[in-house]
């Protein structure tokens, strides 16, 4: 996962809670990798698909945008 | 979508945009409807609804709009319907537009305002294409700029009488630039999270009526720029395969700068 993007976004956003931001995308990271042989920086959309329905299996789909 | 965005990862973003562009819009047509039409008829049109979680599959949204219409059609007469739809439901404040109410206020006629937002909006496509920044949901060429460029109905209007006529900017104006077919021209044409994607294979039609609701979008600005709820009359749209989405607004009764 790319340092300088997760980076940029949260400081771009004034995230009040960073540790629970990073730790979000790492998680997002980690199910495209396992899910997808693929990663956050590199993946398909059809993968991103795959990501919005797990976000929507465990009742996170709020945290999309 | 942030990430997306912070790492110029432009098709991620676009497809982000596709789920997240209809967030809060059902709830304000049904806001709406209850402004509209008395506490039974609302009652009994909102039992019957179930708005779709966020992250809804994008096909099956459209399989909701088509109930959500048809409802919509079966419980209200045209006017009803139109007023329902044809309002602010992606809920964007008036202050989005106070600038540009500044600018008519300016300018020495509606007409020359006009001129001047269409010169202004080809500026700022001509700048998202040098820069290479995504505008909206779209990428930028210089064949959407001359499409944009060539009719100033896109991204501003023309007056005609007492009326103005305005064409949408497409969806995805290359593609739609590039299409092949009256379908395929439909599907770049449509921005409607709720609908478009019925128009990728059509496996069933979204009545054009759910267009009002684009209009209600189109002539926002107006409203703000002459402070009224003005009346928009759809002329064309995706959804009808018409090649374009275009329409009227009445400005009878409003008292707008004249040459």
């Amino acid at each position: 996962m790319n340092d300088k993007g997760l980076r940029e976004w949260y400081e771009l956003n004034h995230l009040k809670d960073v540790d629970t931001a990073i730790s979000f995308i790492k998680e997002m990271d980690q199910y495209v990798i396992t899910q997808c042989s693929s990663s956050l920086d590199h993946m398909t959309l059809s993968d991103l698909d795959k990501v919005i329905a797990y976000l929507i299996e465990t009742n996170r789909n709020t945290v999309l945008c | 979508m942030r990430y997306f965005k912070m790492m110029d990862m432009h098709e991620h973003f676009i497809h982000m945009t596709k789920y997240t562009g209809g967030l809060g819009v059902i709830e304000s047509i049904l806001k709406k409807l209850a402004k509209v039409v008395n506490e039974e008829r609302t009652k009994d049109i909102m039992s019957q609804v179930k708005i779709p979680v966020l992250g809804t599959p994008l096909h099956e949204i459209t399989q909701f709009t088509n109930g959500f219409i048809q409802l919509l059609e079966s419980k209200l007469d045209e006017k009803e319907l139109r007023r329902v739809l044809a309002d602010n439901h992606h809920q964007i404040p008036k202050e989005v537009y106070m600038q540009e109410k500044i600018y008519y206020e300016k300018a020495p006629s509606l007409e020359a305002y006009l001129k001047d937002l269409h010169d202004r909006k080809v500026a700022e496509l001509t700048n998202h294409y040098e820069e290479n920044k995504v505008w909206f949901e779209q990428h930028i060429t210089p064949e959407v700029i001359e499409y944009v460029k060539q009719n100033q109905e896109v991204m501003s209007a023309v007056l005609e009488g007492d009326s103005l006529y305005i064409t949408k900017i497409p969806y995805d104006t290359k593609a739609f630039l590039e299409a092949k077919t009256q379908d395929e021209q439909a599907y770049y044409l449509c921005h409607c999270p709720f609908a478009r994607e019925v128009l990728k294979d059509n496996p069933f039609k979204i009545s054009s009526n759910w267009c009002y609701c684009s209009g209600g979008f189109t002539k926002f600005p107006f409203d703000v720029i002459f402070d009224a709820d003005l009346p928009i009359e759809m002329l064309s749209s995706a959804l009808g395969h018409d090649g374009a989405c275009r329409f009227k607004i009445d400005l009878t009764g409003i008292d707008y700068k004249k040459v």
